[in-house]
């Protein structure tokens, strides 16, 4: 026995130690959630306006468009339910905020969270989906996240492009501004549709709280291509309107929707993602109605 | 608990500490562990099927005791069927009811008589099939008087739950497993590490071979009416590695956790792709059900003994029921049919027992005779695993019409090629290293004499289960 522990010891000895400069590594590594974050904390005193949403918004509002401080903690994959967790939490560190950017996008009212990057918002934000428990996350990140994705992307990732949390795609992706792309992306989103009762009453305590801090919140929802808008559930759409604008009437906060104007295909990345030169000139647009809200308010 | 969970990552190591370290050798200690462990293990999935198990478990004891008492054959025969029906009657209900009633109103409607009643929605129990096969083979085995009953309760109900081969085999025989029980059981070195090794590549056959493959198999088979024949052929091909890496996968983590307590289980395949006729395929894959039908059905049934007639009415039998016991879909009956169509002209013509070595014993390569009976053993087996793979009859019927259509030389048309050809690649070195060991019972048991090859060889396949690991899969025969 003593001499299979023996053995079994110095076979798992190097894998051991693989595992623990790994383990380091991707905890001291670099990622754009730990960036974003430190960025958000840092700057919380001076933030006046306050974006949020999934990438749509991460791509397509680019904070150096307004005349207030803005800070974009928009991601990826981000959920009302993050949205304000993220939020609040910072909330009272923030006195200057004045507005909150809500993306509300065709799929928002039916995410309640991802999976895959729930660990994200542990590991960085220390938010908890649920106060789901984080044992073994915590144990270890290597496998938590997986090795590939460790090795593949976390450690290859340095320093992110990215300006006030606001992640530009710098030209247009001509490969997939189709229709067959736009189908493939709507039933990608689609595919993840859960059931939106909570999501919304998220949304409902998240503007009461924001109201009563004296902070605007605003509603949108950003201009995607033709072919993605062509190709969405008419219903679902109607339904997402439906229920937005009750919200909306029901708090007297604004509404802004951006995806009934055409834009030129060069302001895209893609099917529903706008690129670098459609966020400067969607964000000029949110300013200046930024600025007639300021002035009425 | 799955073999390649997080989960039995912990539960493997704290029973193996216990059964040695706290056990002090005692043997009662030993089964009493080994089958609270399993019972533990077993219910991880779900708690309230342990009830079957122990049922099970409580009736073919009494029966093995009750068979010692009773000399009269009548009374013998009523006891032994008892314990049939038992099992094959939980076995029936969980696994087979809606498929039977869907036939029965099927049937009904043909001849114009409708009737008016909903399937039940049944969850089949993990590896109902399996430990109803082990208890069976002891209640027979008993009425033969092959084996003695046992009066150990807890050595018998470890041997029914033994937790490494509960859920997917191999299914011992109970003549062979059962002893063990009774065994004082020392560790042993060298056991251990080949039970490791053996661990080892079960784990890299499943979470490498199989789950990757079982990602572009399920694209095409999901997809199948959108793929070209080209892409069907591949999909095929990726199932093919996909069910033997996934099964003898488990049945390698099997053997391999069972040796680290002392155990040692049946071999349940033996290189089976390397086959060069039908017969010789089923003499090595899934050996401890082949063997089961052969010892319990087919010769009971009267074997090859007898006219023509008989031999190919009970070849048809053992593979039907063989095909049946995979599923409750005609699928399965189909596959199973299939197979017996391709051994049929082999054993009529007496040549099923030509290939009873493993191939080019002794060399490096085949022959070309022997590579071409390779191939064309190998394609006969795809071609029945889409049978086995498809959902219905007319899914696996349309799927064959793909591949003949007139799209057979055009690319494939599936997402992601890149990972396709790494994937065929991991294939490749997977056909290779068992190639060089087949001599062995399993891919590297027989590896070089050199530590630091032997060890390296380790390391690239535990590099290989960290980087290349396909998206996790849960065993196939799970559902069987």
């Amino acid at each position: 026995m003593k001499q299979f522990i023996k053995g079994l010891f110095f076979f798992i000895f190097p894998i051991l130690a693989l595992f623990i400069i790994l383990e380091i590594l991707v905890r001291d590594s670099n990622s754009l959630y730990k960036e974003k974050w430190k960025e958000y904390t840092a700057k919380a005193d001076s933030i006046e306006i306050l974006v949020l949403g999934n990438s749509h918004a991460m791509n397509g509002i680019d904070p150096r468009e307004f005349d207030l401080f803005t800070y974009n903690m928009a991601f990826g994959s981000q959920t009302i339910y993050f949205d304000k967790a993220i939020t609040l939490k910072q909330i009272k560190k923030m006195p200057n905020l004045k507005y909150v950017l809500v993306s509300i996008d065709y799929h928002s009212l039916y995410y309640t969270h991802n999976k895959a990057r729930d660990i994200f918002y542990h590991y960085y934000y220390k938010i908890d989906y649920n106060k789901k428990n984080y044992f073994i996350e915590d144990l270890s990140w290597v496998y938590a996240l997986g090795f590939k994705q460790t090795i593949r992307e976390h450690l290859q990732r340095g320093k992110t492009n990215s300006y006030n949390g606001f992640v530009p795609h710098n030209t247009t992706n001509w490969s997939v501004i189709n229709t067959p792309s736009a189908e493939k992306r709507v039933e990608q989103l689609e595919a993840g549709f859960r059931e939106k009762n909570n999501i919304i009453n998220n949304l409902n305590e998240f503007i009461k709280t924001l109201k009563k801090e004296k902070i605007t919140p605003i509603l949108i929802t950003l201009p995607c291509h033709k072919y993605f808008n062509e190709n969405l559930n008419k219903d679902i759409v109607n339904k997402n309107l439906v229920e937005i604008n009750k919200i909306s009437d029901f708090y007297d906060v604004p509404y802004w929707n951006l995806t009934n104007k055409k834009y030129p295909d060069s302001l895209f990345y893609n099917v529903d993602h706008l690129n670098i030169h459609g966020a400067k000139k969607i964000s000029k647009e949110l300013n200046i109605k930024i600025q007639g809200l300021n002035n009425v308010l | 608990m799955l073999f390649n969970s997080i989960d039995f990552a912990i539960f493997l190591p704290i029973v193996f500490i216990l059964y040695w370290f706290l056990t002090n050798n005692n043997l009662k200690l030993q089964n009493l562990l080994i089958t609270i462990a399993s019972y533990l293990f077993y219910g991880w999935w779900d708690w309230r099927f342990l009830s079957l198990i122990i049922f099970s478990t409580l009736v073919d004891y009494s029966i093995g005791i009750a068979l010692t008492k009773q000399k009269k054959t009548s009374h013998r025969k009523l006891l032994l069927w008892t314990s049939i029906l038992v099992n094959l009657g939980f076995l029936g209900f969980f696994k087979y009811y809606n498929f039977f009633l869907d036939n029965f109103i099927t049937a009904f409607s043909f001849l114009g008589q409708d009737i008016q009643t909903s399937t039940l929605n049944i969850v089949l129990p993990v590896g109902i099939s399996f430990y109803t096969f082990q208890t069976l083979s002891y209640s027979i085995d008993v009425y033969r008087r092959k084996l003695k009953p046992t009066k150990d309760l807890i050595a018998f109900s470890a041997f029914v739950c033994f937790f490494p081969q509960l859920v997917a085999g191999p299914i011992e025989r109970a003549t062979h497993l059962l002893p063990q029980f009774y065994e004082k059981r020392k560790f042993d070195y060298s056991k251990a590490v080949d039970g490791m090794r053996q661990i080892l590549w079960g784990l890299f056959k499943k979470v490498v071979i199989a789950d990757n493959c079982a990602q572009f198999a399920n694209q095409i088979f999901n997809n199948s009416d959108d793929m070209n024949a080209s892409t069907l052929i591949l999909g095929a091909i990726f199932f093919t590695f996909q069910i033997y890496g996934d099964f003898s996968g488990y049945s390698d983590i099997a053997i391999g956790t069972s040796r680290l307590f002392g155990f040692d289980l049946m071999q349940n395949f033996n290189f089976p792709y390397f086959s060069r006729d039908i017969a010789e395929f089923w003499r090595r894959w899934h050996i401890s059900l082949s063997t089961w039908f052969r010892d319990y059905l087919y010769i009971p049934l009267g074997g090859s003994r007898g006219g023509t007639w008989i031999k190919i009415r009970n070849t048809f039998i053992i593979f039907i029921v063989s095909g049946f016991w995979h599923g409750a879909n005609w699928t399965f009956i189909i596959w199973g049919a299939l197979n017996a169509i391709y051994f049929l002209p082999i054993m009529l013509t007496n040549n099923n027992r030509n290939n009873l070595d493993i191939v080019a014993k002794g060399k490096y390569s085949p022959s070309i005779k022997e590579f071409l009976s390779m191939i064309i053993t190998f394609m006969l087996t795809v071609f029945a695993w889409i049978f086995f793979r498809a959902n219905t009859l007319d899914h696996a019927l349309n799927y064959i019409a793909g591949i003949f259509s007139n799209t057979l030389l055009s690319t494939p048309n599936i997402e992601n090629l890149n990972k396709v050809i790494l994937t065929l690649c991991l294939v490749f070195v997977f056909i290779l290293i068992e190639w060089f060991g087949r001599t062995g019972k399993y891919g590297i048991e027989k590896t070089s004499s050199y530590k630091p090859v032997r060890w390296g060889l380790y390391y690239f396949l535990i590099l290989c289960i960290i980087y290349f690991q396909g998206e996790e899969q849960q065993f196939i025969y799970f559902q069987f």
